[in-house]
């Protein structure tokens, strides 16, 4: 099969089904979504800090307009930056890269899954202008609220989202599709199942469960999207529904869906230790196993999001210790992860660093969710603060200090350069401080009874003790927000003017280093890469070198054009 | 492997749905006390469903891969109902009582 | 933005690709869409379930849906998926132009039951009975519409392989005969399950 097809402007970088440029089209979506998600967060935080003052670009954030906001937050930045950034983004460059392929096993559904999920950012930026307002119903929701216009006065945002929603879910399960079909029929000769690097198994594992969580809530939206448009009852109480019905189906994807985008980081930061300690990971089948378990676990967790909905009492206790259990696999995982980077030689270069950090952040998160899932304590905790400062040190790590790992490592795959380390550096310890200087503040003020979801806080007098923490938090929350900027120009600038990359900087041993910096269309030179080993071979003794690439006979031709 | 050429018992398969389709119709005008009704519909239904996905879809023929593809979302299908119907669907009845 | 270069007349060797037990990418990829599907319809399946079990009145409302039409579009589906199993035998055996008959009367039977459920909803609409009048109307008009969509996009699909098959202009699309078949296989397995629910659970038939 001959390669020979000169590509244009619009086949090339516009309607490309090449798996690395959809990578890119993709990144770039999360990285623009971030900037409105980021606005919004600043947004938040200037309303709970300086109450019913106007806010700079924007002017006073009445309650209406708060209640928006919070919900085009969480849906943003989980759907349109947490999935295109750790889902889309890797799987598609990495996964045809890593197990030796020359692009996915359906590029043009990979193609179309790029465009139906712009369009459905599309939608919802354009909810923002419908007569009405957008969404203003919480990122998860929750009927009767938002089943019906007469609640919230909003009608076309809420359709508008519904089918924003509904795209993205669909263009995700497509993807999901890709990923699978391509590692279970395209790897590379020698390329075993064990041979396959633990990033790729991670980012497998978001795409199944994302497709085998997703049914219901699919079902849940077009019976909401009914009750909007049509009138019908399925989760009003006065025309017989039921809403605890919106929030069962719903959290039985929503639960899955923290761990789809958890998953991914944990890929990355298992490569990366290998790498940057030059070890082997720590009980890898372990960790696989693991990572079954909680999958299977993840499922049957869901109603911990609904302790405090006066759902049958009976089901609490089964739930609160399912929710326990889950905790389980995670810590053998992150024991793993400790493991690894025991007795390594460490680098601290800039992904070491973000995976380091994720480490220590993730802790927080994860420990506090057991607070939250001994249902007894959740009575109390239920929709404060702490609920927001929990997720918040779970989802920021996963995202973004995921995020920025993978984006540093494999940046001088993806363009051909390095970026800027001391601005990476700069960018990971000021995001690491102003993070925790967020958030951290938010558990005091959670424990201390301050609800979420309220604009106005100096409303309420029994939280002016809250005031001076509010405010620490919101001037932390404008600096991180600034420091991102370091990113996003090191992003660009380096893309053209940065160190020209060696082909393996970090001396890794997974296939893709292998292929030029950017690999071209079709990655390959005319013969394919045999493997040989696993990808875990570092510091081998009785090897003169402390890494082993897994195709060593591969003579990566450069390709003339 | 070809799934479709692999002995065409295409026509026996349809006529047993049909006759299968039309007793399950027939089966529900029979007033089987309590729900003995409703599991032999169903019966009828899933004997149905397996013979349209053994015999046409050819899940026969697959490997574990594709029956673990259809196993697990029943499985899924099983926990979303049965954790659901304390609260969705007896809870109202209770709190009657 | 990269560097991607275009490469002239250099022969690439490219994998066979199969999957486990000799599947093709593109069966296993059907596959996995019909698990996704099981699950979304078992999210509403499901729903339907949990609401039936405490509105056994329902039984009286699912006796105004008319059981001849229902039985007809069973039939009527089965004998579609019957001639789509036909077709995608007669492409195996290289004879498009037999399997391009086979496709038309796949999709005649298929349009036949749309056909019918449109006369079904106009005599539903002209008797009051509209999404919003219950939530048993809701869910039957949300399920068995969802249902009619999966229908249409399949009929679309056959459509398209038809207007190639006739022609004996397959080429690249043999397999997807194939693959169609087995999507359409699905959308037979939930009307399976679908018809009985909604249709057969009427008086005394109650949890």
């Amino acid at each position: 099969m001959s390669q020979e097809h000169h590509q244009g402007f619009f086949t090339k970088y516009i309607f490309s089904t090449d798996h690395k440029m959809v990578a890119k089209q993709f990144l770039l979506l999360a990285l623009s979504m971030a900037v409105i998600g980021g606005f919004y967060a600043f947004l938040i935080r200037w309303e709970l800090a300086y109450p019913n003052q106007p806010a700079p670009f924007f002017g006073v954030v009445t309650p209406d307009k708060y209640n928006a906001i919070i919900t085009l937050h969480g849906t943003i930045m989980l759907f349109f930056v947490g999935m295109p950034l750790l889902n889309a983004f890797p799987s598609n460059f990495l996964v045809p890269l890593m197990i030796g392929a020359r692009d996915m096993a359906f590029p043009r559904l990979n193609m179309a899954s790029f465009w139906m999920t712009l369009l459905a950012a599309g939608l919802l930026v354009s909810s923002f202008f419908v007569p009405g307002g957008p969404v203003a119903g919480g990122w998860t929701g929750y009927a009767p609220l938002s089943a019906s216009s007469e609640y919230t006065g909003v009608k076309m945002g809420m359709v508008l989202w519904i089918i924003s929603l509904a795209l993205v879910f669909i263009a995700s399960s497509l993807g999901g599709i890709n990923y699978l079909v391509t590692v279970v029929t395209m790897r590379a000769k020698g390329m075993t199942y064990s041979r396959v690097p633990i990033t790729v198994w991670f980012l497998l594992a978001a795409a199944l469960t994302f497709f085998l969580a997703v049914g219901p809530v699919l079902a849940g939206a077009f019976m909401l999207l009914m009750d909007n448009v049509f009138g019908t009852g399925f989760f009003l109480p006065g025309k017989g529904g039921e809403p605890l019905l919106w929030q069962h189906l719903f959290w039985f994807f929503g639960h899955p869906e923290v761990y789809v985008l958890f998953f991914p980081t944990l890929g990355f930061c298992l490569d990366i230790f290998a790498v940057f300690c030059r070890k082997p990971i720590f009980g890898q089948k372990l960790i696989i196993g693991s990572t079954v378990v909680a999958i299977a676990l993840s499922f049957v967790v869901w109603a911990h999001h609904m302790f405090q909905t006066g759902m049958n009492p009976t089901l609490v206790t089964p739930f609160a210790i399912t929710t326990i259990l889950i905790s389980v696999p995670f810590a053998i995982i992150y024991v793993c992860m400790f493991l690894t980077i025991r007795n390594g030689s460490i680098s601290l270069e800039p992904p070491m660093l973000w995976a380091l950090g994720f480490l220590a952040t993730f802790l927080v998160g994860g420990l506090t969710g057991i607070f939250l899932g001994a249902a007894g304590a959740d009575i109390y905790l239920h929709g404060t603060y702490f609920v927001v400062a929990h997720f918040h040190y779970t989802m920021f790590p996963s995202v973004f200090f995921g995020g920025y790992a993978a984006v540093n490592y494999w940046y001088p795959k993806m363009f051909g350069r390095m970026l800027n380390r001391t601005a990476a550096t700069i960018h990971f310890v000021l995001t690491f401080i102003f993070f925790n200087c967020v958030f951290w503040p938010l558990f005091i003020v959670g424990m201390g009874g301050m609800v979420r979801r309220i604009a106005d806080p100096s409303f309420y007098p029994q939280y002016s003790p809250f005031v001076h923490l509010n405010i620490f938090a919101t001037i932390s929350a404008m600096c991180l927000i600034a420091t991102q900027t370091i990113f996003l120009w090191n992003f660009f600038y380096s893309m053209k003017n940065g160190k020209v990359a060696e082909l393996n900087p970090y001396h890794a041993n997974t296939l893709e280093w292998l292929a030029q910096s950017p690999p071209p269309h079709g990655n390959w030179g005319p013969k394919l890469p045999v493997v040989t080993s696993g990808p875990y071979e570092y510091s081998k003794p009785g090897e003169t070198e402390d890494w082993h690439t897994q195709a060593p006979s591969y003579k990566g031709e450069v390709i003339h054009g | 492997m070809n799934i479709t050429t692999s002995k065409s018992n295409h026509e026996l398969v349809y006529v047993a749905l049909v006759i299968l389709a039309l007793v399950t119709v027939g089966a529900s005008f029979l007033h089987l006390a309590g729900n003995e009704n409703v599991y032999l519909i169903f019966g009828l239904a899933t004997v149905q469903c397996l013979l349209v996905a053994f015999q046409y879809m050819g899940l026969k023929l697959e490997g574990v891969m594709v029956y673990g593809l259809v196993i697990v979302p029943l499985i899924l299908f099983a926990i979303l109902v049965f954790l659901c119907i304390p609260d969705i669907s007896h809870y109202p009845l209770n709190l009657k009582l | 933005m990269d560097n991607t270069s275009t490469v002239d007349h250099v022969e690439y060797e490219v994998e066979d690709y199969t999957g486990p037990a000799g599947t093709t990418a593109g069966r296993l990829g059907v596959w996995i869409l019909i698990s996704s599907e099981i699950t979304i319809f078992a999210g509403l399946l499901g729903s339907y379930i949990l609401f039936r079990i405490f509105h056994p009145e329902w039984s009286e409302e699912s006796a105004h849906l008319n059981i001849v039409l229902g039985t007809i579009n069973t039939i009527l589906l089965l004998s579609s998926n019957f001639f789509m199993m036909k077709a995608a035998s007669a492409v195996e055996q290289g004879n498009q132009k037999k399997s391009a008959k086979l496709m038309l009367l796949t999709i005649a039977l298929g349009l036949a039951f749309l056909v019918v459920k449109g006369f079904e909803y106009a005599a539903e609409f002209s008797h009051g009975e509209f999404p919003s009048t219950s939530t048993f109307w809701s869910f039957y008009f949300l399920l068995t519409g969802l249902h009619g969509t999966h229908i249409l996009g399949g009929l679309i699909a056959i459509g398209i392989l038809w207007a190639h098959a006739k022609n004996d202009n397959l080429g690249e699309l043999k397999g997807r005969v194939a693959l169609t078949g087995l999507y359409w296989s699905f959308v037979e397995v939930v009307w399976i399950f679908l018809f009985p629910l909604l249709y057969l659970l009427r008086e005394g038939v109650a949890k």
